[in-house]
């Protein structure tokens, strides 16, 4: 049975795990340095030379084609490889999250030792993602192949209006899907390392119905810390100047916390440490439950 | 002083030319919903307004390009269709003249022959030569009767049926252009090309099933009963060099009956600028009210008042700055689904837009395609409806300057926040991108077929010339550019303009010979490219080595530096060698903007014949800046970025520039697009 999800919970522990706030915070900004490099090096001598005054109309555009064309794919690659190293290291720290919470030595916040559990069972989350991700790629497909013609031949029927009704429609359900796959997968993480447990799909679909299950409180939390995540992350975007460097950093460590926040609003309320066995008692004896118990 | 003198000459409305009426036509035609055939008879009255006899007429069978996989129109298509949209399959189309007759008597049908003016495609019957057995001298007229059937295909190239929906142009037999001593002018249909005609008076009657919507080219003037549940409905078009017409089903397309009245769709600010442009008043830019009919599906009825509007912001900017509308009804049609490759197409007085049902809700009605669309076909009225420039060999003369005429219509419609749905798009920006993409030197004059790619012709015949009209207008500024046009509309107005035309009468409103920049911007490939290729400062101080003087050298004192070292020089004097070249082909004048340290600034005008030129400049700061074209006149170069030098180079004020500048270019991909 799945614990209750609490955004209060992922605050604190989020405040705990500072160092693992820190490493997601320098990380998404270091994946994406190879493609800041070869934009500056390809684009920014060129505009280095450009007048603070406005260009002619379209001049920006086309200097930014002209000079991208031949680093074109060096950038592709950049950025690809980007993304790829964003993912891994999403899967090496959620992975060693679980296993670091789920560990005897819950009480202690060594980031190296959350790392290390992330490398040993990297492979482990990895497969929850490809599942997560093929999942989601088939709900979205079971929603728009069928809802494609419909829009269609509602472009073409007498008054119209359904049409839009059928785009508005497949768009509230493809962000539906998209939350409900997203939690799924944040759920099945934290099922994935429980003891014995090694299959993905498994843990994905135990994930799925602790979400069904509990969906206000699960989408609670998701809107709780997503939508800040996400707004910090385009905060910078949005501020004109130098004044964007000053938020920038900031605001991306505010990102970084949401997410880590996010992930561990769903911990379990305590961690299933090992029992303690004292070295007077047999190996056995601490699996056994007294008659007492329950 | 001269273009006051040009807008002196400006006159109310177009003059109507000489060969108005040489072609006229009566049809009476019947269409067959159940087989999609057309079964006509067709008077035509041709008048030689030439100086020159002929014994032999050419027709035009367009329809026939739709007859086989191997016409020459298809073999152009190779196996698609015209916009992406509709490939044909056994849907085949054809036209056949079952019945020809000279002047009541003479059967002309031994006479007729297949020609290839174009190539020898044996597998194309779209043009007709008929040897008249007589001599027609010039002012005599030839009066022909002609019986036909037509089958039409499923939508394609502008014509044809989806379902119930029926687009109906090039439908029937037509006469090229008699061009007296070059002899007739009659090219085969082909897929890079369009339309090319003689004006004069139309009267159509068509019979169609009683309740169905009709809309067609002119105004209707008569409609009775006929057999079998059926009515005929008569359109009578004057001064027209085509006739299309549209039908479908009450139940799938409506008619939405509206007009255009001056006092209520002219905006002010477009007035004033008229008036401010072309220097007439506003009584001398009144606008003649005219009938709107909109035919649209049902399904698309909520977009219909979008239409209107932008069918009454287009009549309102082509009649202030080309010239009224002088017909009185202009009828727009929007496709249903399916058939929207019979959309996006002009003919006389009947245009056909576009729409997506989608249109009409947000973030999708952000984009301006339905302004454009529309926009852009009403503007045929002028640039090919009214100046019937001959499409086939000089296409760039009615899409480009239309696409040019169009993109200033958009350009003000967004500045000016007269369609409050759409979101601001750089219209001119993405045009100039469009030409940069394909880094494909292009030259626009060569006949339409004879593009090597179809792309190419659309690049050339719409976003080149586009561009080479925005640059004419930099180098002559807008008030000329303005004049030309109105006064290329009054001069040429129902008549066959070419491109010299065109380009003589821009040259009398700059009061310059444009010729040598229309001889390379059009008639050849070459590209403008300019570029600062260094820049060099340094003091007096700084000059080294030895000098003569007085029988004996001397030793001249400083080091040679390059100047970016020695801020700390003591000399008051900076001496700057700015070298700049030429790296394109084109050649003309350029500006040069040079900026000193201290804000100062001069700009200089390199005529640009030599391939490179160096300029010593001196002054009491270093030179900051130098910018090749600083007003982006030359829109037609699209390689900026050695156009620009800095001293100090500017500093990225902002972190994530390229991912801002990468969304910036998404949203416009997504306005454009969606």
């Amino acid at each position: 049975m799945a614990d209750t999800p609490s955004p209060g919970s992922g605050l604190r522990l989020a405040l705990r795990l500072r160092k693992l706030v820190a490493a997601v915070w320098l990380m998404s900004m270091a994946v994406f340095l190879p493609a800041q490099l070869v934009m500056n090096r390809a684009v920014g001598a060129t505009r280095a030379n450009l007048p603070d005054s406005p260009l002619p109309p379209g001049d920006s555009m086309l200097i930014l084609v002209e000079v991208i064309r031949p680093v074109a794919g060096l950038l592709a690659l950049a950025l690809g490889s980007g993304v790829l190293a964003l993912l891994a290291w999403s899967v090496l720290w959620h992975g060693g999250v679980v296993r670091w919470w789920k560990g005897a030595g819950a009480a202690s916040v060594q980031l190296a030792e959350i790392l290390g559990h992330g490398i040993v069972w990297w492979w482990r989350y990895a497969r929850l993602v490809v599942v997560a991700v093929a999942v989601t790629a088939a709900m979205l497909a079971a929603i728009w192949v069928p809802l494609k013609p419909l829009i269609r031949s509602a472009e073409t029927a007498a008054g119209g209006g359904r049409a839009g009704v059928l785009l508005a429609t497949g768009l509230v359900l493809t962000v539906v899907v998209m939350s409900i796959c997203w939690l799924a997968t944040l759920r099945g993480a934290w099922l994935l390392g429980e003891s014995g447990r090694r299959s993905a799909v498994v843990a994905w679909l135990r994930g799925l119905g602790s979400t069904l299950r509990q969906p206000i409180r699960s989408l609670w939390t998701l809107i709780l810390w997503s939508l800040p995540g996400f707004a910090l992350l385009a905060l910078p975007l949005l501020v004109e100047g130098l004044a964007a460097w000053l938020v920038l950093l900031p605001a991306w460590l505010g990102s970084a916390y949401c997410w880590v926040a996010l992930y561990l609003s769903f911990a379990p309320k305590e961690p299933r440490a090992k029992p303690t066995i004292s070295p007077l008692e047999p190996p056995t004896f601490a699996n056994k439950r007294f008659p007492t118990q329950s | 002083m001269l273009l006051g003198l040009v807008a002196a000459a400006l006159t109310m409305g177009p003059v109507v030319a000489a060969d108005a009426g040489t072609a006229d036509y009566e049809i009476e035609v019947s269409l067959d919903p159940d087989t999609h055939r057309l079964q006509a008879s067709e008077r035509v009255r041709w008048t030689n307004s030439t100086a020159t006899p002929t014994d032999e007429i050419y027709l035009h069978l367009y329809l026939n390009a739709f007859a086989s996989s191997e016409t020459t129109f298809m073999r152009e298509l190779r196996g698609s269709s015209l916009r992406g949209r509709v490939a044909l399959s056994d849907d085949w189309g054809w036209v056949r003249i079952e019945r020809m007759v000279l002047d009541g008597s003479v059967d002309l049908m031994p006479e007729m022959e297949f020609v290839r003016p174009d190539d020898d495609n044996a597998d194309d019957f779209s043009v007709a030569r008929v040897a008249l057995g007589r001599v027609v001298e010039p002012g005599d007229v030839v009066e022909l009767e002609i019986e036909f059937s037509a089958q039409l295909p499923r939508v394609i190239a502008r014509t044809g049926f989806m379902d119930d929906f029926y687009l109906v142009g090039q439908w029937f037999p037509k006469l090229g252009v008699f061009e007296g001593e070059e002899g007739w002018n009659c090219h085969q249909f082909h897929a890079s090309s369009e339309f090319f005609a003689d004006f004069g008076r139309y009267r159509v009657s068509i019979t169609l099933p009683e309740n169905w919507v009709l809309g067609a080219t002119g105004v209707e003037s008569g409609s009775a009963p006929a057999d079998g549940g059926r009515r005929t409905v008569t359109y009578r078009a004057e001064r027209v060099h085509d006739f299309a017409w549209c039908a479908a089903p009450p139940d799938l397309m409506e008619v939405v009956e509206t007009d255009f009245s001056p006092g209520r769709d002219v905006p002010l600010q477009w007035l004033e600028r008229a008036q401010s442009l072309l220097g007439l008043s506003a009584a001398e830019l009144e606008l003649p009210p005219m009938r709107l009919r909109l035919i649209v599906p049902r399904a698309q009825r909520v977009l219909a008042p979008r239409m209107v509007r932008a069918a009454r912001l287009s009549v309102a900017w082509f009649g202030l700055f080309y010239g009224p509308y002088p017909y009185p009804q202009l009828t727009i049609v929007s496709p249903p689904r399916g058939a929207e490759e019979a959309g996006g197409m002009e003919y006389p007085n009947f245009i056909g837009t576009g729409a997506n049902r989608l249109d009409a809700y947000s973030p999708f009605s952000w984009s301006s395609d339905i302004e454009a669309v529309t926009v852009h076909e009403f503007g045929h009225q002028y640039f090919q409806g009214m100046l019937a420039s001959n499409e086939f060999e000089e296409a760039w003369l009615d899409e480009g300057v239309n696409t040019y005429a169009e993109l200033e219509c958009m350009t003000a419609i967004a500045a000016d926040g007269l369609v409050p749905e759409i979101r601001p798009f750089p219209y001119w920006g993405a045009e100039r991108l469009a030409l940069a993409v394909p880094q494909v030197p292009v030259k626009v004059g060569v006949r339409a077929w004879d593009y090597r790619r179809r792309w190419v012709y659309y690049l050339a015949s719409y976003a080149k010339t586009a561009v080479v009209l925005r640059t004419a207008e930099g180098l002559i500024g807008a008030e000329a550019m303005a004049l030309g046009l109105r006064s290329y509309f009054d001069r040429h107005a129902f008549g066959h303009p070419s491109g010299h035309d065109l380009v003589a009468t821009l040259s009398d409103a700059a009061g310059q010979d444009l010729g040598p920049f229309f001889e390379q911007a059009i008639w050849s490939d070459a590209v403008p490219d300019w570029a600062v290729t260094s820049v060099r400062q340094r003091t007096p101080k700084t000059a080294g080595g030895f000098s003569w003087d007085g029988g004996e050298w001397h030793v001249i004192e400083g080091d040679e530096t390059d100047g970016a070292d020695d801020e700390a020089a003591d000399s008051d004097i900076w001496q700057v060698d700015v070298e700049l070249a030429r790296l394109g082909d084109f050649i003309g004048p350029v500006d040069v903007e040079l900026t000193w340290a201290d804000g100062a600034s001069e700009r200089r005008t390199w005529g640009g014949e030599e391939r490179w030129v160096s300029w010593r400049l001196e002054g009491s700061e270093r030179l900051a800046q130098v910018v090749v074209d600083p007003d982006g006149v030359w829109a037609l170069e699209t390689r900026r970025a050695d156009n620009y030098w800095r001293d100090k180079p500017a500093r990225e004020d902002h972190p994530l520039w390229w991912v801002r500048e990468f969304l910036g270019i998404a949203g416009n991909m997504f306005l454009k697009w969606s």
